[in-house]
């Protein structure tokens, strides 16, 4: 058996100190709301832009994984040559590494293996797809209405763009159906560029082929955009509320 | 190369089709979780596809009115899909025929959607794609379609990428993309000029 969630850094070089200081007070505080106003609202209109976690059911509540270590299950082949590689360092490897250290003080732990897990709430099966997806990929979650806990989750990846994919086009690509996984859902600010963004596909003739192999002006990893909404969520534990982590 | 790529592909598509026969159907899931509704959602790395790679692939394009919406289980009972029937309002590109129904009778076109809610066994499932909402009726739409000739129905190219609203004569894209924005307020004539220079 082959596994792999090691610690990657993915924060962006251009994340301010004054963003830092918000992150880190909303990692650390209960049910207070951080007092530091101006910050605060700096950061609000961040998240305000999306992705936003999905709802669903009845009462509303926010999808997502268990409270536990969930497994990406690449059965061993060529996707997992193509996505995992024999030292572990390829594009799901980075994918899952960078949410893993957003996902810290969560319970939630990502973990890649090449043997089937089953198709349970901690197993999220990946497979290679010819039918047409309508992008590059998909995810396919069947959430708990009552708690919003997923039961069962898969990833399809497009036949058709996968095996001609580059490495960072792959990573952007797991990374993205894995913020879905953990109930994250599309950024639709025309202006902001971030890992759930629907980007725009580029060239004076643009094919759907090109922008699911090429990551050209794409945001390949989960940056603070997609991850602030974290600390305003009940991510991780329907138990507690939006209040950030730690309470 | 070739017979490399033909390899890797013969193994996908075996692959594929023995996951999805493992899979449990939507009877054995609602079974399982009863009497609590099911949900299963879809959301992809959306990729819009643009225009004009989509019109010159198209069998219909069609600026329509929907007109009625049934669900139903499919043969496999994997999927829930949506039949609606489409009362067209100008056809931009397809058949000089109606595409469906008897000579003299109403043309209508008929496309099928991957989701929407039915009772099975007793238990509420729904099938939601998160990308593009289930239509209604009463809603008047552009859409670009593609013939399945299996079943004599349409469906939009893409999946999701086919598919816009018309308010005043003027599209607007139900897929929020920034690549999709620069559509939005063409008008029904525009459009007709796109389509026939691609369809030339």
């Amino acid at each position: 058996m082959r596994m792999t969630s090691g610690p990657q850094s993915f924060f962006p070089s251009l994340l301010g100190n004054t963003v830092l200081a918000f992150f880190t007070e909303a990692l650390s505080t209960s049910c207070n709301t951080p007092t530091v106003s101006s910050v605060v609202t700096r950061n609000f209109n961040v998240v305000a832009c999306e992705p936003k976690w999905n709802l669903t059911g009845n009462p509303l509540v926010q999808e997502h994984l268990q409270a536990t270590t969930i497994t990406l299950y690449i059965p061993a082949g060529p996707l997992y040559d193509t996505l995992v590689g024999p030292n572990s360092n390829l594009a799901a490897a980075s994918a899952v590494a960078a949410w893993n250290q957003a996902l810290v003080g969560t319970g939630v732990t990502l973990q890649i293996s090449d043997q089937n897990c089953g198709s349970g709430p901690a197993c999220i099966p990946v497979s290679s797809t010819t039918n047409d997806l309508g992008g590059c990929a998909q995810y396919t979650g069947i959430p708990d209405v009552t708690t919003g806990e997923m039961r069962s989750s898969a990833i399809q990846l497009q036949a058709a763009y996968w095996p001609n994919a580059s490495q960072d086009r792959l990573t952007r690509t797991i990374a993205h159906e894995l913020a879905h996984a953990l109930g994250l859902g599309h950024n639709k600010c025309a202006l902001t560029n971030s890992l759930m963004s629907v980007p725009k596909v580029p060239g004076d003739f643009p094919t759907v082929y090109a922008a699911c192999t090429d990551a050209t002006g794409m945001t390949t990893l989960p940056n603070l955009t997609d991850i602030l909404p974290l600390v305003q969520s009940t991510y991780g534990n329907h138990n507690r509320t939006v209040c950030g982590y730690g309470s | 190369m070739l017979t490399r790529y033909s390899l890797l592909l013969a193994f996908l598509t075996t692959a594929a089709v023995s996951a999805q026969q493992s899979e449990p159907t939507l009877r054995d899931l609602a079974r399982r979780w009863a009497p609590a509704p099911l949900v299963q959602t879809r959301q992809r790395e959306l990729m819009p596809y643009p225009l004009e790679e989509i019109i010159p692939k198209a069998d219909l394009v069609v600026h329509g009115r929907v007109k009625g919406a049934q669900s139903y289980l499919s043969g496999d009972e994997r999927a829930v899909y949506t039949d609606y029937v489409i009362t067209p309002i100008r056809v931009l590109y397809g058949p000089p025929s109606p595409p469906s129904g008897q000579a003299g009778g109403p043309r209508t076109v008929t496309l099928k959607r991957w989701g929407g809610q039915i009772t099975l066994d007793g238990v509420s499932v729904t099938l939601e794609d998160r990308d593009l909402a289930q239509f209604q009726v009463g809603d008047e739409l552009f859409l670009v379609l593609a013939l399945d000739k299996s079943d004599g129905k349409y469906q939009l190219i893409g999946q999701v990428s086919g598919g816009f609203r018309v308010r005043n004569d003027k599209i607007e894209p139900l897929v929020s993309s920034p690549g999709y924005e620069h559509l939005r307020g063409r008008t029904i004539d525009e459009l007709q000029t796109l389509t026939n220079r691609l369809h030339r």
